[in-house]
């Protein structure tokens, strides 16, 4: 570093370059602090902000985190409206890409069984009481990072419903 | 690999806030801040080590923090810019027993800290018998006293007998 003659000292000082710093410091200050408060808001992983829901009228309604973090335990709630749980089996599909991206720890109720199918999976609910809502609670942890979709549907023996589309995520 | 990724990271972004944060947080180390140390290096840990409870990865992540360490000393000597943006530039504060209070305020630096070290230093009493204060790069404050009492000339601006 540039040693100057600072009165009767040698020294490296530069007081255009610190003046220059503490400016940038007191910029870095700001950012810090707003990075707390949009991390107290939840837009840096799961808070307020970040729920958020997304509803199918008479078939669908998740409760769900736009943001979460990679590896962080998420909730995903799911209430299946009581139009569509008239018979005794409920077939909630979720879309392959979701599942690759977010492990599924728990899902309560436990299906009764899971089936494949192209390009989604089909989980297959036991309905004690026909006609009344269900609700799907599924635990996930992100494996990957960054921006995912979920795709939701119900399924019948007369077909598919539309999907229910959500929007994640993950920061690192 | 992952474990280069989370050590680099892990580097840059401390790296980042503590320039931030400035030298004053450093220097002068109560036992708060020697608390909060710790805490800081208990939150990293989770982000660094991830779940993976290595020998191996323990290993890989100390190699990386010291390869980069190691290498930005190395561009350090090489590039003076890195240097200064690094690890900032000393400042003077006290220039012949005068306070400089704009730079002092700016570093977060008051005259008791500055008097406070003279006394440790160099056993001064007041501020006019320093000569010099330097807030160092490593947060600490040097204390040129004056090799006279004020009023008769220093030492070496006297003409050599």
């Amino acid at each position: 570093m540039a040693i100057v003659r600072a009165g009767d000292l040698d020294i490296d000082v530069d007081m255009v370059f610190q003046r220059r710093s503490w400016i940038v410091q007191r910029i870095g200050w700001v950012v810090m602090a707003l990075a707390v408060v949009a991390a107290a808001l939840g837009l840096l992983g799961p808070g307020p902000l970040s729920r958020a829901t997304a509803s199918l009228p008479g078939v669908l309604e998740a409760e769900y985190q736009r943001f979460t973090r990679y590896e962080d335990l998420e909730t995903l709630t799911i209430r299946v409206a009581p139009a569509v749980t008239t018979s005794r089996v409920v077939r909630l599909s979720v879309n392959r890409d979701y599942l690759d991206h977010a492990q599924i720890m728990t899902v309560t109720p436990p299906p009764e069984r899971v089936e494949a199918a192209h390009a989604r999976v089909i989980y297959v609910f036991r309905v004690a009481e026909p006609g009344r809502a269900l609700d799907v609670t599924f635990n996930l942890k992100p494996r990957n990072i960054g921006r995912v979709e979920a795709r939701l549907a119900v399924e019948s023996p007369n077909g598919r419903s539309p999907e229910l589309t959500m929007r994640q995520f993950a920061f690192p | 690999m992952e474990s280069v990724v989370r050590a680099a990271v892990i580097y840059a972004g401390l790296l980042i806030l503590f320039r931030f944060a400035g030298k004053r947080s450093l220097g002068q180390i109560t036992t708060f801040d020697f608390i909060l140390l710790l805490i800081i290096s208990e939150a990293v840990q989770n982000g660094m080590v991830g779940e993976n409870y290595s020998l191996t990865n323990a290993f890989i992540l100390v190699l990386t923090l010291i390869v980069i360490d190691v290498g930005l000393s190395l561009l350090k000597r090489r590039a003076p810019a890195v240097e200064k943006w690094l690890e900032g530039v000393p400042v003077v504060i006290v220039e012949h027993g005068r306070p400089l209070v704009d730079r002092m305020q700016k570093a977060r630096v008051d005259e008791s800290d500055v008097l406070s070290f003279a006394r440790r230093l160099h056993g001064l009493e007041r501020m006019d018998q320093i000569k010099y204060a330097v807030l160092e790069r490593s947060g600490e404050i040097s204390i040129i006293p004056w090799t006279q009492p004020p009023g008769i000339a220093p030492a070496e601006e006297r003409p050599a007998a």
